[in-house]
């Protein structure tokens, strides 16, 4: 079995993002990370429960790099989602009524309930696909009419490690140099396709240097690392946004939870798993911010309890209606 | 009225709408210095700059998602494949073009006109002679125009660019070189897809056809008057999605007996689709179809044994008025 690389600092995160991001947005960050777990921990409750029937794909042990991400974008930049998306969904402000109402279904719900699709153009997320590498080809576009029309924003489009494999990544990536668009792609590089390992997919397991045969500048980060996140995306923008070109960050993660809702993972060697979970993004990021004494641990467990209490409270209304 | 050919006329309908909306953009292979391989884009580059028509890599398999991400930020973006057979890579873009233009919560509704060269009688062999239609009207709501007439093809590349959705403007190849009336700008015509046109009158028989199959149809409509006495009618569909199934179904109930001819096998095309709804309204209506056998187009003058020729066109009609019962594989 190949090793997987694991982050560098082992139980907590780099302070120096942390310190340049500064505390109130440090421990907003975290409280969107805990939101997002909590919600997909109920969700996962009722799911069993049979209360929904949609296909919740959770992003345990990945929280940070869908906030990190999307709490870094700028109010005027577009968002194409793929199906592993509710991390992205929430930090960029969608207000968890809405989500949740979409995960049931109801019309309510930010996609209008008709397909179930977490689009929200208010916040910039300009569509939804499951299909994996759908989003490549249209960020193309919106980079083309984004350079155009001469927005000065960027529109950003995350994948995984599986979409890497689709022609269309290629294809994509390539025009999206040839014609200097400003699209920031981002790999959430989880290292699973469903039940296939990243050793299976790709040929080089660093999809920042396929990047790199494309001429497009690329960074390979902890995605465990919320800071550091924040911070690597808000320097690429930078790039994007001045006319630069395309920009690829390959954040380095783990997907802890299942693939979907119901799944029991019992293809993924639990060794991983456990190894992976001390490099938690919840828990290290809280680690740092003691050690930096932002935040203790009696706070930590209120902020928890807060964000269940919310996520409870949202779904039990839904119930309710339902 | 000028006369103009088709490819004329869908290049002056190209300058008529990017003078009109700065956000009309052209891409695609050789659309930019050459004028497309088929002159349709010629002098655009001069007249509207390398930012508004561009030549692409060779990546059919994500113009459309691009057409579609650009319809979405603002642009109202012309796609260009080159030939018909390109729009099988396409597929899985066009599939979900066509979802997300159905969609209610589209902050926009995206427009997106893709054009492309169709159907065979231009001797370029198996690999860019595709002349399928049903692949196409599988994709749900997706529009699918079928010019035959100068005048249709640029008044439909009006209309595609100008209505939300994803259109498909497939532009017989060999007809680029057709002439035909085609409206002054600024005339003030409208031309939009959805009605059929009777092509040739007559009241014996109708054929029903699109795309090049009319001219063949229009052929064999002189001819047969001419040696036969016999006096057929021709219907232009002119598209596909919208269908005009009232003509249909009027030409049917008029007429009587009806001949349903197309270029592509029956597999592949409309006209057992027709032919079945013409029986459930008009079951004494009697039916001829003629479709090639299910095979690629060969290179060279075999074509033509292979493809509907006026000849078969005339077959079909006398078929029909002999008694003859219809010969379901085609020829």
């Amino acid at each position: 079995m190949t090793p997987r690389a694991v982050p560098s600092s082992s139980a907590y995160c780099k302070e120096r993002p942390a310190r340049i991001i500064g505390k109130n947005l440090c421990l907003s960050l975290y409280q969107n990370m805990v939101l997002v777990k909590e919600f997909e921990a109920l969700l996962g409750d009722r799911w069993l429960n049979r209360e929904y029937s949609r296909s919740i794909f959770p992003c345990r042990g990945q929280e940070a790099c869908g906030i990190g991400v999307s709490r870094a974008l700028g109010t005027s930049d577009w968002l194409l989602l793929p199906f592993r998306c509710l991390h992205y969904v929430i930090g960029r402000g969608v207000p968890l009524e809405r989500v949740a109402a979409e995960v049931y279904g109801l019309e309510s719900g930010c996609g209008g309930g008709e397909w179930v699709r977490y689009v929200s153009p208010e916040q910039g997320i300009r569509g939804y696909f499951e299909n994996v590498g759908a989003n490549f080809s249209i960020t193309v576009g919106l980079g083309l009419a984004s350079s155009r029309l001469r927005r000065m924003n960027a529109c950003i489009c995350p994948f995984g490690d599986g979409a890497v494999s689709r022609g269309s990544f290629h294809s994509a990536l390539n025009l999206s140099k040839v014609w200097n668009l400003p699209v920031l792609w981002i790999c959430e590089n989880n290292q699973m396709s469903i039940s296939t390992p990243l050793s299976s997919l790709l040929a080089n397991p660093s999809v920042a240097d396929f990047s790199k045969g494309y001429g497009i500048p690329s960074t390979r980060i902890d995605g465990n690392d919320v800071g550091e996140v924040y911070c690597a995306v808000k320097k690429a923008l930078e790039w994007v946004r001045r006319g630069r070109g395309p920009y690829l960050l390959e954040l380095w993660t783990y997907r802890v939870g299942p693939h979907v809702i119901g799944d029991d993972q019992s293809y993924q060697p639990q060794q991983e798993i456990k190894l992976w979970k001390r490099f938690d993004p919840i828990k290290r990021f809280g680690a740092t911010l003691m050690r930096l004494n932002w935040m203790n641990a009696d706070e930590a467990d209120r902020i928890q309890e807060e964000n269940r209490r919310k996520a409870e409270n949202v779904l039990d209304s839904l119930k309710a209606r339902k | 009225m000028r006369q103009l050919t088709y490819a004329q006329a869908l290049n002056e309908a190209l300058n008529e709408e990017m003078l009109r909306d700065v956000n009309v953009v052209v891409f695609g292979e050789d659309v930019a210095g050459i004028g497309g391989r088929n002159g349709v884009t010629s002098g655009l580059l001069k007249r509207f700059g390398r930012g508004r028509v561009i030549n692409t890599p060779l990546n059919e398999e994500i113009f459309v998602g691009v057409g579609l991400g650009a319809a979405a930020g603002g642009l109202k973006p012309v796609v260009e494949l080159l030939y018909s057979d390109f729009l099988r890579i396409a597929l899985d873009d066009l599939h979900r073009a066509s979802a997300w233009a159905s969609l209610k919560d589209s902050s926009n509704s995206p427009t997106l006109l893709v054009r492309t060269a169709f159907g065979g009688y231009a001797g370029r062999g198996p690999e860019y002679s595709s002349a399928n239609v049903s692949e196409l009207l599988a994709v749900p709501m997706l529009r699918v125009l079928t010019p035959c007439q100068p005048s249709d093809a640029g008044g439909f590349l009006h209309w595609g660019l100008n209505t939300p959705g994803v259109n498909v403007l497939l532009e017989h190849k060999a007809l680029y070189r057709s002439i035909g009336d085609v409206p002054a700008p600024g005339s003030g015509i409208e031309i939009a897809p959805g009605s059929a046109r009777m092509a040739f009158e007559g009241s014996d028989i109708l054929i029903v056809a699109y795309s090049y199959q009319v001219l063949l149809a229009m052929a064999a409509a002189r001819r047969l008057r001419q040696e036969e006495g016999v006096s057929v009618g021709v219907l232009d569909l002119r598209s596909l999605n919208p269908l005009d199934w009232e003509a249909i179904y009027q030409g049917a109930e008029r007429f009587g007996k009806l001949v349903l001819a197309e270029e592509c096998s029956e597999a592949s095309g409309i006209m057992s689709r027709i032919a079945a709804g013409v029986y459930r309204r008009h079951p004494e209506c009697r039916i001829e179809q003629v479709n090639p056998v299910e095979r690629f187009v060969p290179f060279g003058p075999r074509e033509k044994e292979m493809l509907p020729s006026v000849e078969d066109l005339m077959e079909a009609c006398l078929n029909l008025n002999r008694g003859l019962a219809g010969n379901d594989q085609g020829h």
